[in-house]
């Protein structure tokens, strides 16, 4: 269980201990423990052929697993997975629909085989919603753009109000405007936003975009080689910064830094880069100050989910 | 169980959704059309042949019909099954039917049901035209010829029945044929393996038949009475015992094809949409 803020304790989203895929001889998915908690967007980042995809495979239902339990929503077991399903919506690799309907007749024959109810006005809306509207509602899925399937695999998600969003890099193949869009929807659906109808609910969002899990994530998992290096939040990983530090006496602070333990990447005529922690920059500043080194400039060098991520990865691509 | 049936329904009625809106399945249809129609008119174009003599009876348009469903029966239901099942599998559709916990047990039985269904909606047609024609002409026509042909009904009841035989064939040909497609994973191979199967079967049975009688001096059909074409065959009135006995057989090989087909597909995974 978990606390939310109003102080109700609430069943996390999903539940996966000791989950376990291999295909042959290849371990796709290893061991996986993971809890992810009820709303909020979790990511779960990865190089590819690092097992998200085979993992939310298995979370939605179209893998099984060779070992492990799974518990979504609260339901488990062979039945109880089948029910909890009903009210999961996933799009995983890339949109599959019937090419011969037209967009709207393909998520209208999907809203009668899930039985999500609300007819044809929900339909439009959903089409509405990721600008699917009007001329091309119409259009056969096979004559469809990729931005376009793209659009439509989202929209076919969101059919039934589902509790919980399974996205395998919902962003595939969308143009910058629409890469906005979706991730703006993305917070939307998962803050409960008034546009989107309903619940706030529970996104996965698988991606190798470490900018995109960065502005759109509360809680992120780190895959690699089939295992989960990390689960947390996103500001725990983010710790690991880098700051360019020009000082009165650069030479010196390096000397200083060094000696007081600080980890110097970098020397040059622009300052020095050091590695810090997210939030503890002040610390450089204090150090240098009380040696008589007063700071003429600091910068934040960025990238600090992709410092946390390498540092998190490393470990494991060395020993492969 | 009401639950279970209920949603049954509306799972078929997307299925039928779908295959309405395909050109293959219009194309089957209109071939098929061309077929009973064709036959009906070169039935009718009789009476320009004087030398036929005897007319032929109103009930004997349905045999006429019946001789033309009866050989396409087993090519229909294995054309049907890969235009029902098959397409999942080049689209990888399957996978977006499967999500939100949709049983597969269901998804395949709907399936076959829906076959079932458009093969028996077939039937109904094509006795209705048969039966029109008949009434309305066929008193008049001179038909001696196909008055003595083998299976000749001796009625209306014997006609109903003789034409209602070749339903089930078609429909055990169809569970093959989804098992085929299932095996396979394509259209392709579900329909190319059938056919082929069929031809097998129609060149090879009569083939071997005689070769029995002839140099083994042994009747080939109590051996392979109870085999696919053994009871098709028998439920058609082409090998002797004929008729009805056959029908629980019929029913048992497409339990079995069904079976078969869905424990084949529960073992797979979805994961790419084409198991």
């Amino acid at each position: 269980m978990i606390d939310t803020p109003s102080g109700e304790m609430r069943a996390p989203a999903v539940k996966v201990s000791g989950l376990s895929k291999h295909f042959r001889r290849v371990q796709a998915v290893d061991n996986v423990s993971l809890t992810i908690p009820s709303g909020g967007v979790y990511g779960l980042l990865g190089p590819n052929g690092s097992g998200k995809t085979t993992l939310l495979s298995m979370l939605a239902g179209f893998l099984r697993p060779t070992a492990g339990e799974i518990t979504l929503l609260g339901e488990s077991g062979t039945a109880g997975l089948s029910q909890s399903r009903r009210r999961v919506g996933s799009l995983i690799e890339r949109p599959i629909f019937w090419p011969f309907l037209s967009c709207r007749d393909n998520l209208k024959c999907l809203q009668g085989i899930y039985e999500s109810g609300g007819g044809d006005a929900e339909v439009d809306r959903l089409l509405g919603m990721v600008n699917l509207d009007g001329g091309a509602a119409r259009r056969k899925f096979r004559a469809c753009s990729t931005g376009m399937k793209q659009r439509l695999g989202i929209a076919a998600t969101l059919l039934g109000n589902p509790a919980l969003l399974i996205l395998d890099e919902p962003t595939n193949g969308l143009d910058p405007a629409g890469i906005i869009e979706v991730r703006e929807l993305i917070r939307a659906l998962a803050t409960g936003d008034e546009t989107t109808v309903g619940e706030p609910r529970t996104v996965i969002l698988a991606s190798h975009l470490l900018n995109e899990v960065a502005q759109v994530c509360d809680h992120v998992g780190v895959m690699a080689r089939g295992k989960l290096l990390y689960s947390g939040p996103v500001s725990e990983i983010s710790r690991q910064s880098r700051v360019r530090v020009r000082s009165t006496d650069d030479g010196r602070a390096e000397s200083v830094l060094r000696s007081a333990g600080w980890e110097i990447d970098g020397s040059s005529a622009d300052g020095l880069e050091v590695a810090t922690t997210a939030g503890k920059e002040w610390e450089i500043s204090r150090e240098l100050a009380g040696a008589g080194i007063y700071i003429a400039e600091m910068t934040a060098l960025g990238g600090s989910l992709e410092e946390g991520f390498l540092e998190v990865t490393s470990d494991v691509e060395r020993s492969s | 169980m009401t639950s279970y049936v209920a949603i049954s329904a509306n799972t078929f009625r997307w299925e039928w959704f779908r295959l309405r809106r395909r050109a293959g399945f219009w194309a089957i249809i209109g071939i098929l059309g061309l077929f009973v129609a064709g036959t009906l008119a070169a039935t009718i174009g009789m009476r320009f042949i004087p030398a036929l003599g005897e007319t032929m009876p109103a009930y004997g348009f349905p045999h006429v019909v019946f001789g033309v469903l009866s050989r396409l029966a087993p090519f229909l239901g294995i054309i049907l099954a890969g235009l029902i099942f098959g397409g999942e599998f080049g689209w990888g559709t399957w996978r977006t039917s499967l999500a939100r916990g949709m049983p597969a047990s269901r998804l395949i039985l709907v399936k076959i049901l829906l076959g079932a269904v458009v093969l028996l909606a077939i039937w109904i047609i094509a006795w209705c035209l048969a039966v029109l024609a008949g009434l309305v002409i066929g008193e008049n026509e001179p038909g001696g010829i196909i008055r003595e042909s083998p299976g000749f009904p001796d009625g209306w009841i014997d006609a109903g029945l003789q034409f209602t035989s070749a339903w089930p064939v078609a429909v055990t040909y169809l569970a093959l044929g989804a098992l085929l497609c299932i095996i396979g994973r394509s259209t392709a191979f579900g329909i190319g393996v059938g056919i082929a199967l069929i031809a097998a079967e129609m060149i090879g049975y009569p083939l071997l038949k005689l070769v029995a009688e002839l140099i083994w001096e042994i009747s080939l059909q109590d051996y392979l009475r109870w085999t696919l074409r053994g009871v098709t065959g028998g439920l058609l009135g082409n090998d002797e015992p004929k008729g009805i006995i056959f029908l629980p057989a019929a029913l048992g090989y497409t339990a079995l094809f069904c079976c078969l087909a869905l424990a084949i597909f529960n073992r797979r995974d979805w994961d790419s949409g084409n198991g």
